[in-house]
């Protein structure tokens, strides 16, 4: 059996645990930074990335939407945020595959564009629908500055294992 | 052959994002009603808190693990500090237990079964927490089963950290006071003083100070660094005399007419393994 053919199901189980991994990994960073800063891991997001270059289109947005959803019901209670956000980033990862995939360096500058996207596109979400508030500077300094830091460092943990993963021998 | 069309992808578009709103508006809605959660999603969320579960249980493990060794290294400082302690220790308890014996002979005089101040506790533990910064959220491994309900509040050792927001049939939500959501219901609290009580509504969660801030104050005593925050039990949800924390400063608003009072909270929210769950007894709905 070639690794074509059962690739698809792994790995959409694998993002379905790296979604959870997700939760798990900011609950221990919370933990160790003593709510001084946040920082949200997105396992999740480098590993979709890393997907985009090799599993077919018609094959990650609905697995995505799919995992979207299960984040909101399971996370946030609610259906619409991350269902859009994750589906959107995905097909814009496709947009752009050209000029993202040319080596491990622009892989890294679309990572940090799409984790930035990701958390405006919620938050703006949430801020639209009143059920979030956040000042300017406590989201920049205390947020998105600790988050970009802690996916720089998990992308260049995983990126190799991560592309080994879905590339197709 | 049809000719493409510019037009359909707007209609797409426009389609989705009508779609999209309505979807958040009606799961928005509910959740604020605070309906139990339906059939689908409850069996979603059990078998995610399942699987979440033992993802969790490694992590815990090795968690405790460097937990047991860095409390090897306070022992001994910990245990003279409590040697101290233990000497008035007995007094005070027998000293409670006189106290409770005389509470429950005056309550059986006037024939009170439930007063404010009586609640049951479910432990549950907490198997995840939302990733997402402005929804603070834990999923704890307690549901309707285990007789948990929506608006519950929820303890952890040391004071009060949220409430339920979602229970499904053997997992829910917790929402941390720290939360940023507008639409969820607030504490009733009272803030007792020496010269008096005041009492008002835990209205928010100050990211820069730290602290939570109470408004809506009605009484005229005196308000002092280090006064107690309790909740008053008046809303209706929850039992009065629940620790939350203690008054750290106060500024009246930008109107110049009420009062905020800055409460630094007993309990941390960054490192909860465990949370009770309080029942109110009296007046159940």
């Amino acid at each position: 059996m070639k690794k074509h053919d059962y690739i698809k199901y792994i790995s959409a189980l694998f993002l379905f645990v790296m979604m959870l991994v997700d939760g798990q990994l900011t609950r221990l960073l919370e933990k160790w930074t003593q709510d001084n800063y946040i920082a949200s891991a997105h396992v999740l997001l480098i590993a979709l990335l890393c997907g985009a270059r090799y599993l077919p289109r018609n094959f990650l947005i609905p697995t995505a939407l799919v995992i979207g959803c299960l984040y909101d019901l399971y996370y946030i209670g609610l259906i619409g945020i991350y269902t859009v956000a994750f589906p959107l980033i995905v097909w814009i990862m496709y947009l752009l595959d050209k000029t993202i995939y040319q080596n491990i360096f622009t892989m890294f500058f679309g990572m940090i564009i799409f984790v930035t996207s990701l958390e405006i596109v919620t938050l703006s979400i949430q801020l639209l629908f009143k059920i979030a508030s956040v000042n300017t500077s406590f989201f920049v300094s205390r947020f998105l500055a600790p988050t970009l830091l802690l996916n720089m460092i998990l992308f260049f943990i995983l990126v190799i294992p991560f592309m080994k993963l879905f590339k197709e021998e | 052959m049809k000719k493409f069309n510019p037009n359909k992808n707007i209609i797409i578009t426009l389609i989705i994002v009508i779609l999209v709103v309505t979807v958040l508006s009606v799961t928005i809605a509910k959740r604020a009603v605070g309906n139990s959660t339906n059939v689908v999603q409850s069996t979603v969320n059990d078998t995610m808190a399942i699987v979440d579960k033992v993802i969790t249980a490694p992590i815990r493990w090795i968690e405790s693990g460097a937990n047991s060794v860095k409390n090897l290294f306070v022992t001994f400082e910990e245990n003279e500090r409590l040697k101290e302690k233990l000497d008035s220790y007995d007094e005070l308890a027998q000293s409670n237990e006189n106290y409770q014996r005389e509470i429950d002979a005056l309550k059986e005089e006037l024939a009170l079964n439930e007063t404010l101040t009586n609640y049951d506790k479910i432990s549950a533990n907490v198997i995840n927490r939302s990733p997402d910064t402005w929804q603070d959220m834990l999923v704890v491994d307690q549901g309707t089963k285990d007789g948990v309900e929506i608006n519950m509040a929820v303890m952890s050792q040391k004071g009060l950290i949220g409430r339920v927001i979602e229970v499904n049939a053997a997992s829910s939500k917790v929402e941390l006071l720290t939360s940023e959501n507008q639409n969820s219901n607030h504490f009733p609290v009272r803030i007792s003083g020496e010269d008096g009580e005041n009492f008002g509504i835990l209205s928010s969660y100050d990211q820069k100070e730290k602290s939570l801030v109470i408004t809506q104050l009605t009484g005229s005593s005196e308000l002092k660094e280090g006064d107690v925050v309790q909740t008053s039990g008046l809303g209706g949800n929850s039992p009065a005399d629940l620790a939350i924390g203690t008054v750290v400063s106060t500024t009246k608003d930008e109107f110049g007419l009420d009062t905020k009072v800055y409460v630094k909270p007993y309990a941390q929210m960054y490192d909860i393994q465990t949370v009770t769950i309080v029942k109110r007894l009296a007046g159940d709905e």
